[in-house]
């Protein structure tokens, strides 16, 4: 076990090398010159080189990426052009909402998506079978964004059951409130993944239901539910938490989206703030970090998926 | 059986009736999708205006036939430059070990970045423009074509056939062409399906975040974007676009399904 950790984690390094060379030639790759577009068409000449300057832009490219790396390995990612502070610090205050965000929507889609997907595969092609293929076809689907302004609409404006935008923070409201201000974004986002996750439950557990192993328990006399909770769902936890892991990516990308709706001051809304207004070191500070998490995610979903089974190695 | 097939059949159908919409619409409504008529701001769907009109006054029909023309040119294309792209590579990378080291870590580079996030940000910093969310969107699909074509093309490599085929002297790309690519177009055809499903969504992301198709061009998630304000007073601007990304979207998947279901 321990042999396939430290293999694991040597694997990680070479794909944190890419992560760092491709989030150095994204920003590099825009048409124009950086400075020139951060600081607009009314800069001077002279203000444009001294940004240059101050970027490290004047510089040959593999000096700069080296001089990057350099930087990054004392954990420092720049500083924001807009905010004039280190990016480190801005993303690190605006970096709760969204990770309660994910926790909420990852919860809900996983809990809501595993229920269904279990209901589906123990009366596989009966009628909630159908029923329910039908359903997730269609919350993988819909557009977020787009279920989150319907909901909205219905719960918060019409029955107002949930604050609509903003966040209160952990300090000043307790975690009940912060949870509470974020309730309606989890759900949207929850929704959309419980679709692919009910899939690929349904799929894996429909699969197991017909194993041999299991109609010999059935034979000996196990009652279907001691079969199904005892036997049948161990071997689905597999696939189950790949596609958890995998699905990871999509609420990630969903909190961008969602924030921005919501008005939540998290790192989405971060994002696409300097998106919009070109603050190329805090935008290559924010890829980094989120692909740095995702990367994380993948290692922990891979290193638990091999300890329930180590025959399968996902 | 017969209920696993209805799936392609009922995608296809689902399919064709936006494409006949698109064809249709401009027969039907014969208002421009930027023409703008202040006077008639805000009306509900009637005689008139079929889909009613939006806060500029101008015609929902119109502006959703632009716009569904928008989605479904990005989709294909981007399917497209996905499928080639991922063909080239799988088979550079599965004939030539050195290549497949250099590019599978680029690949697994970029699967480290959640598709939707490097499409925003590539969007973001390339730039406005139909052209751009194309290059935008397959840099982010093609990781996982790649991924699919070689891990449909290595074990073919250890067939009799494709070794026989080696040996007596043809080209790797002679054996590729003639002998591998009929056996892997059914899981290329599968995942393009999908990343055409993908990439309309994306896209509706796109233009509702503000990266993707910029006013005064029509696009589907831009629409949704300019009717957040007034879904109270007028549900219908909002309803109307969402309601076509979803059935485009699931009209794919569905297709996608059918097809894997047929090839299985």
């Amino acid at each position: 076990m321990r042999k396939y950790i430290l293999g694991r984690l040597a694997k990680t390094i070479p794909v944190l090398c890419m992560i760092m060379i491709i989030t150095f030639f994204v920003i590099r790759c825009m048409p124009g010159d950086p400075a020139r577009m951060a600081l607009g068409d009314k800069a001077t000449e002279a203000q444009i080189e001294e940004l240059q300057v101050q970027l490290g832009l004047d510089k040959p490219l593999p000096e700069q990426f080296v001089n990057w790396i350099r930087d990054i390995s004392k954990g420092d990612l720049g500083e924001s052009l807009l905010w004039k502070r280190p990016v480190v610090e801005i993303i690190f205050e605006r970096m709760e909402p969204t990770v309660i965000l994910a926790i909420i929507g990852q919860l809900l889609g996983t809990l809501l998506g595993v229920t269904l997907g279990i209901i589906a595969a123990i009366n596989y092609q009966k009628i909630p079978d159908y029923l329910f293929q039908f359903v997730s076809l269609i919350a993988v689907s819909i557009p977020c964004f787009w279920l989150l302004l319907v909901m909205i609409q219905i719960l918060g404006v019409k029955l107002a059951i949930f604050p609509v935008a903003g966040y209160t923070m952990i300090s000043s409201g307790g975690v009940k409130n912060a949870i509470h201000s974020l309730m309606m974004s989890g759900i949207a986002l929850g929704i959309m993944q419980s679709g692919q996750i009910a899939r690929m439950t349904r799929t894996t557990l429909a699969e197991i239901m017909k194993r041999d192993y299991l109609r010999t328990a059935r034979a000996k006399g196990m009652e279907e539910g001691v079969v199904i909770a005892k036997h049948a769902f161990i071997n689905t936890l597999g696939p189950v938490i790949n596609v958890i892991g995998n699905s990871f990516a999509t609420l990630l990308g969903g909190t961008w989206v969602v924030e921005s709706i919501c008005n939540i001051p998290g790192i989405g809304n971060l994002a696409l703030n300097a998106i919009s207004n070109r603050d190329y070191p805090l935008i290559q500070g924010i890829l980094l970090f989120v692909a740095i998490i995702f990367t994380v995610m993948n290692l922990l979903v891979d290193i638990i998926c091999s300890s329930i089974n180590p025959k399968v190695r996902c | 059986m017969k209920k696993k097939n209805s799936y392609l059949r009922f995608g296809m159908i689902l399919i064709i009736i936006p494409i006949v919409f698109c064809l249709i619409s401009p027969v039907i409504c014969k208002f421009d999708s930027s023409y703008v008529d202040s006077a008639v701001r805000l009306t509900a769907p009637n005689s008139i205006h079929l889909m009613g009109t939006d806060d500029l006054g101008r015609d929902i029909m119109a502006r959703m036939a632009e716009g569904t023309r928008n989605s479904l040119e990005i989709g294909i294309c981007v399917a497209i430059i996905t499928s080639i792209l991922g063909l080239i590579l799988g088979y550079l990378v599965s004939f030539y070990k050195i290549v497949d080291g250099i590019i599978m870590r680029l690949l697994d580079g970029i699967m480290a970045f959640p598709a939707m996030i490097i499409a925003i940000t590539l969007a973001g910093v390339l730039g406005t423009g139909k052209r751009n969310i194309m290059i935008a969107l397959s840099i982010s699909f093609f990781p996982i074509m790649t991924r699919i074509v070689r891990s449909a093309v290595l074990p073919l490599l250890e067939e009799e056939y494709v070794q026989s085929a080696r040996i007596i002297g043809l080209s790797n790309f002679t054996v590729f062409i003639k002998h591998i690519m009929p056996n892997i177009i059914g899981p290329v055809l599968v995942q393009a399906t999908y990343t055409f499903a993908l990439a309309v969504l994306n896209e509706s992301v796109l233009s509702f975040v503000g990266v993707g198709i910029k006013a005064p061009m029509a696009s589907l998630g831009g629409m949704v974007n300019d009717a957040k304000n007034y879904m109270i007073v007028a549900p219908w601007i909002i309803m109307f676009p969402g309601v076509m990304i979803s059935w485009l979207v699931l009209a794919f998947n569905m297709l996608g399904d059918g097809i894997k279901d047929s090839l299985s």
